[in-house]
């Protein structure tokens, strides 16, 4: 019945995107989610590379701050005081104005137990939330998707605009969408070949069970393809009339960060059944050279989620979604002679919006009780993600973190 | 059959292990057929027409191993220096800094356009595949000892390294390993010119450690910090060769993987591949990306002593591989996700047209396989994580330009933005925006884009990507060079079934399910039929109907297999 629906659906294409979504009307009448909040949503934003926290969240007044930077040092009088001792980056302006609104968590010294100082690894550690990294399955927003979403929504709930999707969202059974660009994100055929084209996702062989063990993988493989075909069609159609049809009286900046997130915003604000949503800012890799180009990575960030939050802060949909910004380690506390940092351990992670109880988390680092010469973690970033997927989702966290983590109390 | 028959069986099958019905698994016997032919093809090469496939299941197995282990001697690409031909200029002292910028400036340019040239030389070997297994491991070591253009910025460097990867691509790891550490691109991409006594940069010496000989879990941060030592001085010219600096070298004696000496880069090298670790890595390396999958324990031992008992040489553990039976196991063929190259590249020679090989380059890179700027050091991720919702699209997307199915005003979402009732923008991107790109400059990065273009000009890049790559097409006054009409006419087939058996063994590399065929068959005789055609297909409206029916066919899942 639902196939039909569907498919009816598909053949009306963008008239009725984006009114019904990813999510099944029985599943959400049936009510089975009891401790689950329906309408709130997360982004989250991949700073890659590995974040120079200490230019972030600036210990301004700590002799040990300016003795081991000289030229990535962000001036003391240039810093945007928090208090006595931090302040953020001079570019971070519209967090500052957030901060003051009581709209910003700021978790210091986030990490975890042993970290490598891979990107690899720590990004996977960071993705799957566990110490295995990707041979422990899929990422933890795809688990996320699984565990809390799946019986409301027949398709993954995860959507990452941008690039290539990070593993966070990966997930073998339910494949996230993923899209660089909503106005090319569609199939260009022939209408008669578009029909067989949408037709050939319906998972032809669940009529037509594969009986040939000659081909076995070849079978596996095509079922996996042809459920992401279907995906591929249905989020066509909604995710080009959502992002159409979005008007907003905010103005993004002209990078692809505002635009991703001007995307995001459109998504969210179309009533689309998508939960979770992920981007990443790039090159934050700054062996050398740092200090031109972090400077100019932190306005990026700061005008794009500026944007973001203000948009997101004139509806109900909007405030009911927590943004999180991270990055996969911060860097060496001592410069190298490149004028540039080196892949270093624990580093600040932001967590914003409406429904976020601004303020200090965690605790910050010592800058010279050192661990092999990097900041030692005082916080778990599973404390944070406990926090998202417990309280902010009221979903079960040992799920999908795979481990009990108290989550901090960042949410009201 | 009854559980007790099948108990029965199976305890028989149990006592008579090497009995007719069940062989042993140690005398499996590699079954030749197309299917297997062209699987071998498909990974050690770029795929295979049906014509071409026929002739070698004649041959047997062992005469296309050889023929494709094979060496070719073909001329390499022919490379200038600009950038650093303008350094070396004597009279850059001389001139004023306005005059210097320009000159450089104007080197920089020529040699960005000297990389596209090189790409597009690159992509034109794959498609004629006169030497395909060489380009396969070419392209191998492109992803496993990785560097990239966008941070080198030097196309002779990178030109350079790809010369010394297809010259080695079946030759020694030994020498590849020794060599790459002495490679000014990777020098440069992984920051080993900055590395210098007292002031050491680990970035080398834990990428060659972790992804280059050892893997993950193999050494401890201390042989990095040692290994980084011993690196320490390994740099290169302003003009561009390689260079030992002494005075920035560590002479100190350092400790890596329990070898203590005054050790440099070569000895870095030698402690590497004397490591028992380090040819089940490689081996491991090779065989999950030949197989798409884990190898199994045990075979994976089998192949680490094979290249570590023959030092290193590749030659008898690809020739070895190409002719195990598990390389042909169920699970394997058919089974992977083929690139975003060998789909394109795959398409063009299995359509038997021919495209300007920029197409490829770019239409490669909009699906995640930016030759010559893998992702990160790490490579490409490959398999399945090459396929999004978003990038299966565009592939069907690009083969219909290739097939003409695509044009431009496909593209315009005018007509469609209008149906929704929205204010149309004048123009996606501007013409500026448009020509750097022609120019092949690379993506710009979020900090280099502060300048202003239009609001949702970053957003619709992709879309406008795809325009500019059917404006060059357009420009080239590009036809597809397919006439299906006429190729099947000459085959006498008739029959829906035998037509769209045609098009599916001439356009994919694997064998479809029987109800991919059955959806297909029953597709094309509704379309044959409204169309008001015959069984005999006329030029115009037939030969459209095949170029539609085939476009489909290579936007099916099954095309994306190999």
């Amino acid at each position: 019945m639902l196939l039909t629906d569907r498919r009816d659906l598909l053949r009306g294409g963008l008239s009725l995107a984006g009114s019904l979504a990813f999510t099944s009307p029985s599943a959400l009448a049936a009510g089975r989610f009891l401790g689950e909040r329906p309408g709130r949503r997360a982004v989250v934003i991949q700073l890659s590379g590995g974040n120079d926290g200490l230019s972030a969240v600036v210990p301004y007044a700590d002799d040990a701050y300016g003795a081991a930077r000289k030229a990535t040092r962000v001036p003391a009088k240039s810093v945007l005081r928090l208090d006595d001792y931090r302040g953020l980056h001079p570019n971070l302006k519209r967090m500052r104005k957030l901060w003051d609104a009581g709209g910003l968590a700021i978790v210091e010294g986030v990490g975890y137990p042993d970290a490598p100082r891979s990107h690899f690894k720590s990004l996977e550690v960071w993705h799957t939330a566990r110490a295995d990294g990707r041979s422990s399955g899929d990422g933890w927003l795809g688990r996320l998707d699984a565990s809390a979403f799946s019986a409301a929504a027949r398709s993954s709930t995860v959507v990452h605009v941008g690039r290539e999707a990070p593993y966070s969202v990966y997930s073998i059974a339910r494949p996230a969408i993923s899209l660089e660009s909503p106005t090319g994100y569609k199939w260009l055929g022939a209408a008669d070949e578009a029909v067989a084209y949408r037709m050939a996702g319906e998972r032809l062989d669940e009529k037509r069970e594969a009986t040939s063990s000659r081909n076995s993988g070849r079978d596996a493989a095509i079922r996996r393809l042809r459920g992401l075909l279907d995906d591929a069609n249905e989020s066509s159609a909604q995710i080009r009339g959502a992002v159409a049809r979005y008007r907003t009286p905010v103005e993004y900046p002209r990078t692809a960060l505002g635009a991703g997130l001007h995307d995001i915003a459109a998504m969210i604000h179309s009533g689309l059944g998508a939960r979770v949503f992920s981007t990443t800012l790039g090159k934050f890799d700054t062996h050398a050279q740092q200090k031109n180009r972090h400077d100019g990575l932190m306005q990026v960030l700061d005008l794009a989620l500026g944007s973001f939050v203000q948009d997101l802060a004139r509806t109900e949909a909007g405030r009911d979604t927590a943004v999180i910004v991270f990055s996969e380690f911060g860097r060496r506390v001592k410069e190298n002679a490149s004028a540039g940092t080196d892949h270093g351990k624990a580093g600040p992670v932001f967590v914003v919006g409406a429904g976020v109880k601004g303020g200090l988390y965690g605790e910050h680092p010592s800058l010279t009780e050192l661990d092999e010469g990097d900041l030692a973690f005082t916080t778990d970033f599973r404390s944070v993600y406990s926090a998202l997927v417990g309280d902010w989702f009221g979903a079960d966290a040992s799920v999908v973190l795979g481990g009990e983590y108290a989550g901090l109390p960042l949410f009201g | 059959m009854t559980e007790i028959q099948v108990a029965l069986l199976s305890s028989l099958a149990l006592m008579f292990p090497a009995s007719a019905q069940e062989p042993a698994e140690t005398e499996a016997k590699l079954e030749w057929d197309a299917r297997a032919a062209e699987h071998l093809f498909n990974r050690a090469g770029f795929g295979a027409r049906p014509a071409e496939i026929r002739r070698w299941v004649e041959a047997g197995p062992e005469a296309l191993v050889e023929h494709l282990l094979a060496p070719r001697g073909s001329e390499p690409f022919y490379v200038e220096d600009p950038e650093g031909d303008v350094e070396r200029l004597r009279e850059m002292r001389k001139v004023s800094g306005d005059e210097r910028r320009r000159l450089r400036q104007l080197a920089r340019q020529k040699d960005r356009r000297q990389y596209q040239a090189f790409l597009e030389w690159w992509v034109e070997r794959l498609i004629t595949a006169d030497d395909p297994l060489r380009e396969r491991m070419t392209l191998f070591w492109h992803g496993l000892l990785t560097s990239s253009f966008q941070t080198v910025k030097r196309s002779r460097w990178m030109i350079d390294q790809n010369q010394l990867f297809r010259d080695n691509a079946t030759g020694s790891y030994a020498t590849l390993l020794k060599a790459i550490l002495k490679d000014p691109a990777m020098l440069r991409y992984l920051d080993n010119n900055t590395n210098k006594k007292g002031k050491p940069n680990e970035n080398l010496a834990r990428e060659v450690m972790e992804l280059f000989s050892l893997g993950e879990g193999h050494y401890t941060e201390s042989d990095v910090k040692e290994a980084a030592r011993a690196l320490t001085g390994h740099s290169f010219q302003p003009g561009g060769t390689y260079r030992f600096f002494a005075r920035r070298h560590d002479y100190g004696p350092k400790d890596i993987l329990g070898a203590r000496g005054r050790h440099d880069a070569s000895d870095l090298a030698d402690i590497l591949l004397a490591q028992e670790q380090c040819a089940r890595y490689i081996a491991g390396r090779l065989i999950h990306y030949f197989e798409g999958v884990e190898p199994e324990a045990q075979r994976l031992e089998r192949y680490a002593a094979l290249l570590r008992d023959g030092g290193y040489e590749l030659e008898p553990l690809l020739r070895t591989l190409f002719l195990d039976p598990d390389f042909y196991r169920e699970d394997i063929i058919g089974a992977r996700v083929a690139s975003p190259i060998d789909f394109l590249v795959g398409s063009m020679r299995r359509l038997g047209t021919r495209i300007r090989p920029q197409f490829v380059v770019l239409g490669a890179a909009m699906l995640g396989e930016r030759l010559g700027d893998p992702p990160n050091v790490k490579g490409w991720e490959g398999g399945e994580a090459w396929i999004s919702t978003s990038t299966l699209m565009m592939r069907g997307n690009l083969v219909g330009m290739v097939l003409g199915e695509v044009e431009t005003e496909d593209l315009d979402d005018r007509a469609e933005l209008e149906l929704l009732a929205v204010d149309v923008p004048d123009d996606p991107a501007s013409d500026a925006t448009d020509e750097a790109m022609m120019q092949g400059e690379p993506m710009m990065s979020d900090t280099e884009q502060m300048v202003p273009e239009s609001p949702r000009s970053a957003e619709q890049r992709k879309n406008s990507e795809l325009t500019r790559l059917l404006r060059g097409l357009d420009r080239a006054g590009y036809r597809p060079r397919v006439h299906f009409a006429f190729r099947i006419g000459k085959l006498r087939l008739r029959t829906d079934e035998e037509v769209v058996d045609y098009l599916l063994d001439e356009l994919l590399a694997i064998e479809p399910p029987a109800e991919t065929r059955a959806m297909l068959v029953a597709h094309f005789a509704r379309e044959r039929e409204d169309a008001g055609l015959g069984r005999k297909l006329p030029r115009g409206s037939g030969e459209r109907l095949l170029r539609r029916v085939a476009h489909l066919i290579l936007s099916l899942p099954e095309a994306q297999l190999h």
